[in-house]
């Protein structure tokens, strides 16, 4: 009989690790950029997040290169994996699932590139400053 | 059988909202869905826009300025409030998913009280925690603005 | 509360292939306390519009017949007092998220077919062990809880027409026919998740619930395909992670005597009544 594991399970699980892996990584980004006021009366160390020596900072540090480029990748997976299931719930012929999916893999594949090149471009200072 | 030429009859988009008919969890649903759309739409708009970086320090802070000009920031904290419901709205789907909370399968007596009753509780911390960032995120925006 | 109340039953009427487009009619129907919807239809029927369609059987709530939906949620007509959910006016349309055969039926063949797709009986390795009458397999109530209330659906498609997954599209199966595959795979006596994993992880398997929790609030036999659902998805999981504990098949209790081998029972032929 077949035990073998099927690609719709693997694809969920998948998409529950990509969720976890979101929600401490955007939960700790949101936190820094949007509650650093809150964060500053906790600790005075806390300077402004989106000033351009922050930005800078942050850029060349190996840490905030690789957690982006990691954000960037899982939450386009969650995301759309999200869009794909909507989709499919409305357009389920196998011709119309697999042009469903060849889309989301191809703007995944596209915005995960422009993200991941401008990381990588201002953290190896191929910018031309 | 001969088929029946009928249309097949679906509620739809519409349908989600089922008329305010609907139960707690399915508008909880609806929101789940909604947010985590703006989410995707929004990352894809942020990805483009921090590569303003790439051009220095002026188009950087020139970028700050103008979306402060058009009230992006208050986007912003909308996204910051369909992160905090997505998130924990999603743990708790989770936690469900895996099987907890939903009690256990029992002989169903009228007036029947189903699993969903079982995990209104953790749907209701959910919301609290959920609440509790949004306001975070809310006097951080009056407060504290950037 | 007076006797009897006059309560306007607005009816979806619809032909396809006849009619362009369902369009609502006015039925005045008098009413009384403990009344139902289905006793209402029956009184348009007798009274008002013999050609008024909808499909009926049992008339207490355990044939599965008469889902519709009634006053937007989807219910069955024989259990529903029309006192509970109208004053004045009761809208009545067939079940959402199928094709309308006719008014008030709808067909519900693609449920039948998403129902069959999961085989919704038990499998067994020992094809011997379910044979008609060969042999009785042990099971201990707590295992028996663990798919009793799953195994209380009545097949009224209430569920499928209360999903906002299925309101989009044909892209799920739908909480009815997974609920069915869940009530197998916890039975004990079932060796048959492997066999309905494909269907059950396919594409328009459980992974398209989204636990919207609309199956469990209209059942009407208090089923809980949410829960099923989500146990079934839990399973998927585990097997994923081969965490899941394959259950050895219970075996038989006692095989008969020889020589005193039951044949299986055969039911007595239909004979129509003379009345």
């Amino acid at each position: 009989m077949n035990t073998g594991n099927l690609r719709g399970t693997r694809y969920w699980a998948a998409n529950l690790v990509a969720a976890l892996i979101v929600l401490v990584l955007l939960g700790l980004h949101l936190g820094m950029f949007h509650l650093d006021g809150l964060l500053r009366q906790i600790t005075s160390a806390w300077s402004r997040p989106m000033t351009w020596n922050r930005v800078v900072e942050r850029g060349e540090s190996g840490w905030f290169t690789a957690s982006y480029v990691l954000l960037l990748g899982m939450a386009l997976f969650h995301g759309l994996y999200g869009v794909h299931t909507i989709l499919t719930e409305r357009w389920c012929s196998p011709r119309a699932s697999a042009r469903i999916a060849t889309g989301c893999w191809l703007v995944g594949i596209a915005l995960f590139a422009v993200g991941t090149a401008t990381v990588l471009v201002f953290h190896f200072g191929l910018t031309g400053e | 059988m001969e088929s029946i030429p009928s249309p097949p009859n679906r509620l739809g988009l519409l349908g989600w909202l089922g008329g305010g008919r609907r139960g707690i969890e399915a508008y909880v649903f609806l929101c789940q869905r909604v947010s985590g759309v703006v989410l995707l739409l929004y990352l894809s708009i942020h990805v483009f826009l921090t590569g303003a970086r790439l051009f220095g320090p002026e188009a950087w802070d020139r970028l700050c300025k103008m979306t402060h000009l058009f009230g992006y920031h208050y986007f912003e904290y909308l996204v910051f409030a369909a992160f905090a419901f997505h998130a924990f709205n999603g743990i708790r789907l989770v936690i469900i998913e895996f099987g907890f909370g939903l009690g256990r399968p029992e002989r169903p007596v009228y007036p029947y009280r189903g699993s969903t009753h079982k995990q209104r509780p953790l749907m209701i911390a959910m919301m609290v925690l959920t609440a509790v960032l949004i306001a975070a995120g809310g006097f951080e925006l009056v407060r504290f603005p950037h | 509360m007076k006797d009897r109340e006059t309560v306007t039953f607005r009816v979806q009427r619809y032909e396809p292939g006849r009619d362009a487009k369902p369009v609502w009619a006015d039925f005045p129907v008098a009413v009384q306390a403990g009344m139902t919807v289905l006793d209402g239809l029956l009184q348009i029927r007798q009274q008002l519009d013999a050609t008024l369609a909808w499909r009926f059987s049992c008339r207490m709530g355990l044939c599965g017949s008469c889902g519709m939906m009634i006053n937007g949620k989807p219910g069955l007509a024989c259990n529903t007092q029309v006192h509970d959910v109208a004053r004045k006016t009761l809208r009545l349309a067939p079940l959402a998220n199928f094709p309308v055969v006719r008014d008030l039926v709808a067909d519900l063949r693609t449920m039948f077919a998403a129902h069959a797709e999961l085989k919704p009986f038990l499998v067994r390795d020992d094809k011997a062990g379910i044979e008609p009458g060969a042999a009785e397999f042990l099971q201990s109530p707590e295992e028996l809880l663990k798919f009793l209330q799953f195994s209380y659906c009545i097949k009224c498609g209430a569920c499928m027409a209360a999903c906002p997954t299925m309101a989009l599209g044909a892209g799920f199966l739908g909480p009815m026919p997974l609920t069915a595959a869940h009530r197998y795979n916890a039975d004990s006596r079932d060796q048959g998740f492997a066999l309905r994993k494909p269907a059950l992880a396919g594409p328009r398997g459980a992974h398209h619930c989204h636990y919207a929790g609309e199956c469990t609030r209209v059942c009407p036999k208090g089923v809980d395909p949410a829960r099923a659902v989500q146990l079934a998805r839990r399973d998927l999981l585990l097997d994923l992670l081969r965490l899941k504990r394959r259950r050895p098949a219970p075996a038989p209790v006692a095989e008969p005597p020889a020589g005193e081998h039951k044949a299986p029972i055969e039911a007595p032929p239909f004979t129509a009544r003379a009345d």
